[in-house]
């Protein structure tokens, strides 16, 4: 995948490098009654495979480039991917056209049970086999390679034997597949686990980067023992916000989200927290240096 | 067998359950203990399945309070996850689970609240369909129409009530406390129960009450019995005025003819 330029299918709007908003069910009504100047908008796919949300994202879609940002695929499970989700998320993407596909690197699912939380994988070379095989199936499917995301996680397991980075390589290299740089999440994980957030962004492959993703955390921790939790509750910190300028200097401009999922403020405050990213998209300077050999 | 797999099976376990993680798999405890981090996954996974019900049963979560709601919530998530990953179609069977549950028996009629606000939510989420009109029905010759079958239209549910949970619905869901208390101590929750019909019509929901043969035949059309066999097990002179009325309120959206030749269809979804 190209960086910069999204993938799109013929008659799908592309997704602009430039700031765009989560859409969430009460911003329904004010988004396509006062249509605000965003570049694009993303929803949580498995919201809108029913009534009435479908019909409010198809008139959405008149108006604005959609990117579909899937939260239900469980593509880290063992048992493989559901059929049926699978079919039903294929029929939106027909009906919607989106100008990019998203999952994230995590699992949901298992023995059917669909746990409805974005939930942690051991990085062994047995997981990294199954989510490349899930990918796959899923771009098979839909024709097109989608984004997956890196995961803001609490936990790491003790049989893990792959640093998160060098997972996410491998898999772009095996599927071809794109990356959503969720600078929240790094932070978060970064946060959790004791890493270095910089030095894991400069581990990603920048060229396969097709968007970044910006939200609000929580504490959780205390001082001695800290912890944050991605609750998308709030705006987006001062922390992250400088991780992300860092991000556009070694990566450079990308499609890029405002997520807010709880305690939803007006639809204006999310807008203007949308133009906090877009000022600093449009004043990115790249730095000189090749940063696949950072 | 796959090492993974086990994992995921006891990880379920662990955040239904709360219990820890069983072995083989460990956790990477370090400043904050493994029982803490995988608190954080149960807390979401219980949280986010309580959201989901809690807006597909505002009635039954107000009836309750916020609290018995999600304790009852949690003992239904753990007994049943979901098996899709739409959550709007999330908590088929949590009526059933009210009426088994011991201490909501002090609420009879909590489980006929929970029945009707699932067929409200059905109603709301299923795809949308052209009802069947009475013109297209028009089109079948006199002699063939006692092989009909009708197609219910998507939104349609069919329930037999036995408390007024209709009228107690409508109350406890009023915005004002103190217009919502007197709406409430007005009903009498032994005054006797009702057959409605609850389906979403040109985008608006109805709920339409049946008198009993009424309902008997919309059952036995619904079921997929031919127009024939409904009538032979309903007991009605009026037959054609009640079918004419059904159609008028869109709880058909086609109808099928065993055809000799090709059958024709009916209705299409929209």
């Amino acid at each position: 995948m190209a960086a910069g330029s999204s993938s799109c299918g013929a008659r799908a709007a592309c997704i602009p490098a430039v700031a765009g908003i989560g859409l969430r069910a009460p911003h329904h009504r004010a988004l396509l009654d006062t249509l605000p100047a965003i570049g694009w908008v993303e929803v949580h796919s498995e919201n809108y495979l029913s009534e009435p949300s479908l019909a409010v994202l198809e008139e959405v879609r008149a108006h604005y480039p959609v990117s579909l940002h899937s939260v239900g695929l469980s593509l880290g499970s063992a048992e493989g991917i559901d059929r049926r989700h699978i079919s039903e998320l294929a029929t939106l993407v027909e009906r919607i056209e989106p100008g990019l596909i998203s999952e994230h690197l995590a699992w949901g699912a298992v023995d059917h049970d669909f746990l409805a939380d974005l939930l942690p994988l051991p990085l062994t070379e047995e997981s990294l086999d199954v989510v490349c095989r899930n990918v796959a199936h899923v771009q098979d499917t839909f024709g097109r390679p989608i984004l997956m995301e890196n995961p803001s996680t609490y936990l790491q397991f003790s049989h893990s034997t792959i640093p998160e980075p060098e997972f996410i390589n491998a898999l772009v290299a095996r599927t071809g597949c794109g990356l959503i740089c969720d600078i929240n999440n790094v932070f978060v994980s970064a946060t959790n686990h004791g890493w270095d957030p910089q030095r894991y962004l400069r581990a990603l492959p920048a060229e396969a980067i097709g968007e970044f993703h910006l939200a609000g955390h929580s504490e959780a921790g205390g001082e001695a023992a800290p912890l944050l939790l991605d609750t998308h509750d709030r705006r987006v910190s001062v922390e992250v916000w400088s991780l992300f300028e860092h991000a556009l200097a070694i990566i450079g401009p990308r499609p890029t989200l405002i997520e807010w999922d709880a305690a939803i403020p007006a639809l204006p405050v999310l807008l203007d927290e949308a133009t906090l990213a877009e000022r600093r998209l449009a004043d990115t300077v790249m730095e000189a240096h090749d940063v696949a050999s950072a | 067998m796959s090492r993974l797999l086990d994992v995921q099976r006891g990880f379920r376990t662990a955040v239904l359950a709360g219990n820890g993680l069983p072995p083989p798999a460990a956790v990477v405890g370090g400043r904050v203990s493994a029982a803490a981090r995988l608190g954080i996954y149960r807390n979401n996974v219980i949280g986010n399945l309580t959201r989901a019900l809690r807006l597909s049963y505002p009635a039954v979560e107000r009836l309750v309070g916020e609290e018995f709601f999600a304790a009852a919530a949690q003992r239904f998530i753990v007994a049943a996850p979901p098996h899709i990953a739409d959550l709007n179609q999330y908590g088929e069977g949590f009526a059933d689970f009210l009426a088994e549950f011991e201490a909501a028996a002090s609420v009879p009629y909590l489980a006929d609240v929970a029945r009707l606000e699932w067929a409200v939510s059905r109603a709301l989420h299923a795809p949308a369909a052209l009802p069947l009109t009475p013109k297209a029905l028009g089109a079948v010759p006199a002699e063939r129409q006692a092989d009909l079958r009708f197609r219910p239209h998507p939104t349609l549910s069919l329930l037999t009530l036995n408390y007024p949970a209709r009228a107690i619905w409508q109350a406890v869901l009023i915005a004002d406390a103190d217009e919502r208390s007197a709406r409430l101590a007005a009903i009498a929750p032994q005054s006797g129960g009702e057959s409605v019909a609850v389906l979403r019509s040109d985008g608006a929901l109805d709920i339409d009450v049946l008198a009993e043969a009424a309902f008997a035949l919309a059952q036995a059309l619904t079921d997929g019995r031919s127009l024939a066999e409904a009538l032979e097990c309903v007991a009605t002179h009026d037959a054609a005025r009640l079918l004419a009325d059904f159609l008028a309120r869109g709880f058909f959206a086609g109808f099928s003819l065993p055809s000799e030749s090709t059958p024709i269809t009916q209705g299409s979804t929209s």
